[in-house]
């Protein structure tokens, strides 16, 4: 296993980065919660971030931590499912299919909210105004999130990524085939 | 800070900044461009997994029918050419396996497609019919 500094996987996947506010922003938005400040990309650490109110409602804090997962997650396999049927199973993709996998990849892999998102899921959702089933439901996500930031040392965000792009594919193929 | 009902309205509706608004665009739009795309790869690997199905069951004139709609779609794609070339000769027509497996000439295979691949070649010039004759 070779190291990348993380600040040039940010750089090679930027969209990913910038798609990961964006939804951060949009789900704010949606559960009407100021936003102070935005960075949608910049070469530090971390590459990007907003910086919101702290959410009344803690189902809003909840949203809004793991918006970007959902969001990243679906683009990033959408975009990249017609990339990946030629580039990885046939292994004769043209530069088009190449740049869906390359967009489709750099956005799923930044679908994991980050460590500090975590810390404010678990903040809002131990309060003691968190209903307890929203408190049930936050405990494994933090848990996930938490594995999904120790696991990126091991490039499970680039795994996930992968393996995000390659399931709808499989998905439909075993279902139709 | 507690904002006051303007600000927080201000706060909530922050605009997205031009350039990440044209991204969002260019995304959108690559988002659409994937899902024209889409069905097309999509078929072509249902046609290949069937092809494959039809192969390990014999169904040879199936399998050439599969692998037909693989390659029309992605025409340099090695591994469905070899299997299309092979189910043309196992289905009884050598003209266009031979024509098919020409395709592949100076492009690389694993080795058991090469393997395979040199078997089929090996029987068809066995089976030529002026090599049979001289064999008479």
């Amino acid at each position: 296993m070779f190291f990348l500094p993380g600040m040039l996987i940010s750089i090679i996947t930027f969209p990913g980065v910038v798609v990961h506010e964006m939804a951060h922003q949009l789900f704010c938005r949606l559960c009407r919660v100021s936003v102070l400040d935005v960075c949608y990309f910049r070469f530090g650490n971390p590459s990007g971030y907003v910086i919101h109110e702290t959410p009344k409602n803690p189902a809003h804090h909840l949203l809004i931590g793991i918006g970007p997962f959902l969001v990243n997650s679906t683009l990033g396999a959408i975009i990249a499912a017609p990339g990946i049927v030629p580039v990885v199973q046939f292994e004769t993709g043209g530069i088009v299919h190449y740049f869906l996998v390359w967009l489709g990849v750099s956005i799923a892999m930044h679908a994991f909210p980050s460590t500090g998102d975590a810390k404010s899921i678990w903040k809002a959702t131990m309060s003691r105004e968190c209903p307890a089933l929203l408190r049930v439901a936050a405990v494994p996500l933090v848990v996930l999130i938490y594995v999904g930031a120790i696991g990126s040392v091991f490039w499970l965000d680039l795994i996930y990524g992968i393996g995000v792009a390659m399931l709808i594919p499989q998905l439909i193929v075993s279902a139709f085939a | 800070m507690p904002l006051c009902a303007r600000c927080r309205d201000a706060h909530v509706n922050r605009p997205y900044p031009p350039a990440i608004l044209i991204s969002m665009v260019a995304i959108a739009a690559v988002f659409i461009f994937a899902m024209f795309l889409f069905p097309a790869s999509i078929r072509a690997d249902i046609a290949f997994e069937r092809g494959q199905r039809a192969e390990g069951a014999r169904n040879y004139n199936l399998a050439v029918i599969q692998y037909r709609k693989v390659v029309a779609t992605f025409p340099d794609a090695v591994e469905p050419t070899a299997r299309l070339g092979i189910s043309y000769y196992k289905a009884g027509d050598s003209v266009d396996a031979a024509k098919t497996l020409l395709l592949l000439q100076n492009r690389e295979v694993s080795k058991d497609l090469q393997d395979e691949l040199d078997g089929v070649v090996k029987d068809m010039q066995k089976n030529a019919p002026q090599n049979k004759q001289e064999a008479e």
